[in-house]
């Protein structure tokens, strides 16, 4: 009763709905499960933008996968939300203030673990475009494909990004967008791209 | 055991949506009314031989029971209780995103496996009283259940004699009373506690655990043993002493030969039929192979976890269901709530130290100190509604937690972790969290899908002026009975836990008298498709400040009793 024995599926070609990654330095890498394999991919953005309202980067998507290293240049990955960080936020680089976060407490409320001013972003989801399969080698189709990029950083680069990254949030995605805010984060997450 | 194969052709009289507390029971009691029940479980099946790591101890590991470095950072940010032992109980945060509000984050606990949190729940089996289902008469706020304690007392009776439910009879007015196996005994150091509790006036009783203190027929039956304290349930608990689904509601469905389990079927919608707005079964995408399957059922019985059984319903639109399944009234997935902790404090009690260490920790218990504020004129506040109980306990643990608030290396340092060892108290507080309609979960209107593509949930949530203020008084309250106690080196807690962190999320599908004002009746129905019953802890009104599992599975089985009489009446 407890040990069914899982149906294995056709070879149809079929829709890739998202891919994990971690932000490492400045770019967000991951796997790929092809059956029993793993490609590796990579995504490096270059530039960042406000468009319609939400911040898009713009950069270079890699697979690698049997040696061989396939490559889509001009991707462009919009956020479409995220989701908020647990525990101990990160810190504010030298010389910025934490509060561009917000205030402290979101309108009075009770602090809890990661909230208001201390709150950051935990994961952000992208929607990629445009990407193909045949052309990265990937048996799927990938013309929706989400780009889920949890914020865990283990370096430097990482950590000033997901700083920018969750000003660049809580200015564009809050129920009061600050285009100030945004206009000075999106120039902030310029910078660290071009380094 | 055998399981059928479960078909597309065949017409169930029931399809069960989800294995956990509510689902297994569901299952259970379906099957044994004679009902051809198709239960589908969205994660794998399990091999309790295999799987469960009840006797393993974390110095087995070289990673101590911590697992390897970053798995649970970068794979399962979200599963606060999962350990290197039971992380395949929870589900891969990778695959399972949903959505918060800028600065307003959520903790979201999910099992997708046979027997979902059964696996690993903290096992506290309390009843509501009219205390908390008529909420709104005692202050005012919100509005009551539709249901009475009297209406619900038979259920929570039937639910503890299978369960098992080991506790006292304590005879509390505002926590009720049940059919309770023996006890688990307090330790040396809860006893001072309770001394203590007592002398200010509040009570202390040993908590109401779903553990087999002892053994009677409906549990030997399905081959569920005496627990033998080895304190290790979120492992995994080979010997059924623990209640969940796999050891104890399962195998009962499975016995009356009408039970057909799929698992790795994950439910994307709920299929309608276009003349009468009634559920004719559902929509699954095999987790594995992305196939996709429908399933046909008179019945459609959501138990998928409160947000989970929201979220399917949301994403179930048709033209008769335009915002959702049972959404006319606008209320589906509003006033979410989930209990608040983190305030408490703890200590030392200086009697206790230097003692001889001894297995304490075994029976993972403690002890529970019941609600004390806003019972009554007399314990009324005015700084906020409703109450908060404590849970907590003195015990020596196989890990000793002490080193980490002594200050100091060395000899001296180990001379003192030892001497403390053995003297830890602690209360934390579990506290009700006031229903407001604008916290609440939607699907994401940015677009976000999970691993199948299915539309995932962005969560509104943040906690008001009435949990800062019960919060503040809870922290007083638990140095108060501390300082009583007579222990030293009293740290006081005063943060909230993040909404989600205490794993009772409840309400969203909330039950009620008006149509126009909630989701389900007072039979867990949906008003909108009489044949969809929502019977997990998405029902909610409010959350009481007890732990919400008993009344989930008393609703589960009067619910099943009441479709039915109606299947029989031809109702449905």
């Amino acid at each position: 009763m407890f040990t069914q024995t899982p149906k294995t599926s056709g070879a149809a070609i079929r829709k890739l709905h998202s891919v994990h990654s971690l932000l490492i330095g400045r770019e967000f890498k991951g796997e790929i499960e092809v059956g029993k394999a793993r490609p590796a991919f990579t995504y490096s953005p270059v530039s960042a933008t406000v468009a319609n309202g939400k911040l898009e980067l713009t950069g270079r998507f890699t697979v690698k996968a049997a040696g061989q290293v396939r490559k889509s240049e001009n991707v462009k990955a919009t956020l479409l939300a995220t989701q908020g960080g647990l525990t101990t936020a990160p810190q504010a680089p030298r010389g910025i203030e934490l509060t561009l976060l917000g205030k402290i407490p979101t309108d009075g409320l009770p602090a809890t673990d990661a909230t208001g001013g201390t709150g950051y972003v935990g994961v952000m989801y992208f929607r990629l475009s445009p990407l193909n399969g045949r052309t990265l080698g990937l048996p799927f189709d990938l013309s929706a494909v989400q780009l889920n990029g949890r914020l865990n950083p283990v370096d430097e680069a990482a950590r000033v990004l997901q700083f920018w990254y969750s000003v660049a949030v809580r200015a564009l995605y809050d129920s009061t967008p600050d285009e100030s805010l945004a206009a000075k984060s999106v120039a902030e997450i310029n910078q660290l791209l071009k380094v | 055991m055998q399981t059928k194969q479960a078909s597309s052709r065949k017409i169930y009289d029931a399809i069960v949506i989800g294995s956990g507390a509510s689902g297994g029971m569901a299952a259970k009691e379906l099957t044994e009314r004679g009902f051809e029940v198709l239960l589908l479980e969205a994660g794998p099946p399990i091999n309790p031989k295999r799987e469960f790591s009840m006797n393993k101890f974390s110095f087995e590991s070289a990673y101590r029971g911590y697992g390897p470095p970053g798995w649970k950072a970068n794979e399962q940010w979200q599963q606060d209780t999962a350990g290197e032992f039971s992380r395949h109980f929870y589900i891969k945060d990778t695959e399972h995103p949903f959505t918060t509000d800028p600065g307003k984050p959520f903790l979201w606990v999910r099992a997708r496996i046979l027997g979902g949190k059964t696996l690993h729940w903290g096992r506290l089996s309390w009843r509501f009283s009219d205390l908390d289902f008529k909420a709104a008469s005692h202050d005012g706020f919100d509005v009551d259940w539709p249901i009475s304690y009297k209406e619900i007392e038979p259920y929570y009776d039937k639910a503890e004699e299978w369960v098992g439910v080991a506790g006292n009879r304590d005879g509390l007015w505002w926590q009720p009373d049940g059919k309770f196996l023996p006890a688990i005994p307090l330790t040396c150091g809860e006893q001072k506690l309770k001394t203590a509790t007592e002398g200010l006036g509040w009570k202390l009783i040993q908590p109401r655990l779903a553990m087999l203190t002892a053994v009677k027929p409906q549990h030997r039956k399905y081959g569920r043993a005496q627990c033998h304290y080895c304190g290790s349930c979120g492992n995994g608990c080979s010997v059924g002493a623990m209640f969940n689904s796999i050891s104890s509601t399962l195998p009962a469905a499975n016995e009356t030969g009408r039970l057909t389990l799929r698992t790795n079927s994950i439910v994307r919608h709920i299929t309608v039929d276009n003349n009468t707005g009634k559920a004719k079964g559902v929509a699954v995408v095999d987790r594995l192979t992305y196939q996709e399957l429908e399933f046909s059922g008179k019945v459609v019985i959501v138990a998928g976890s409160t947000l989970e059984s929201t979220r399917l319903l949301l994403n179930s639109k048709s033209r008769q269901h335009p915002n959702g399944l049972g959404n006319s009234s606008g209320v589906l997935g509003h006033y979410l709530v989930d209990h608040f902790g983190g305030t408490g404090a703890s200590g030392f009690l200086p009697m206790l130290a230097g003692r001889d260490p001894v297995n304490e920790d075994g029976k993972s218990s403690g002890i529970f100190v019941p609600r004390f504020r806003n019972l009554d004129a007399a314990t009324k506040q005015q700084k906020f509604l409703r109450g908060y109980g404590f849970e907590g306990g003195s015990a020596i643990g196989a890990f000793p937690g002490v080193a980490r608030r002594i200050e100091g290396f060395g000899s001296e340092f180990k001379k003192q972790v030892r001497r403390w060892y053995t003297a830890p108290v602690a209360l934390t507080t579990r506290a009700a969290m006031l229903s407001r309609f604008e916290n609440f979960a939607e699907i994401d209107p940015g677009g976000v899908v999970d691993a199948w593509g299915i539309p995932v949930l962005r969560i509104h949530i943040q906690h008001s002026e009435n949990e800062r203020e019960m919060g503040k008084d809870a922290t007083a309250s638990a140095a108060e009975i501390l300082k009583k106690a007579g222990a030293e080196n009293i740290t006081l807690s005063e943060n909230l836990t993040v909404p989600g962190r205490i794993i009772h999320e409840l309400g969203t599908a909330r039950m009620g008298d008006d149509p126009k004002k909630s989701v389900l009746n007072k039979w867990n129905q949906v008003w909108d498709a009489k044949n969809v019953f929502v019977t997990d802890g998405a029902a909610f009104v409010n959350s009481a400040n007890q732990n919400p599992t008993l009344t989930i599975l008393a609703l589960t089985i009067r619910a099943c009793e009441y479709l039915t009489e109606e299947m029989k009446r031809g109702n449905l």
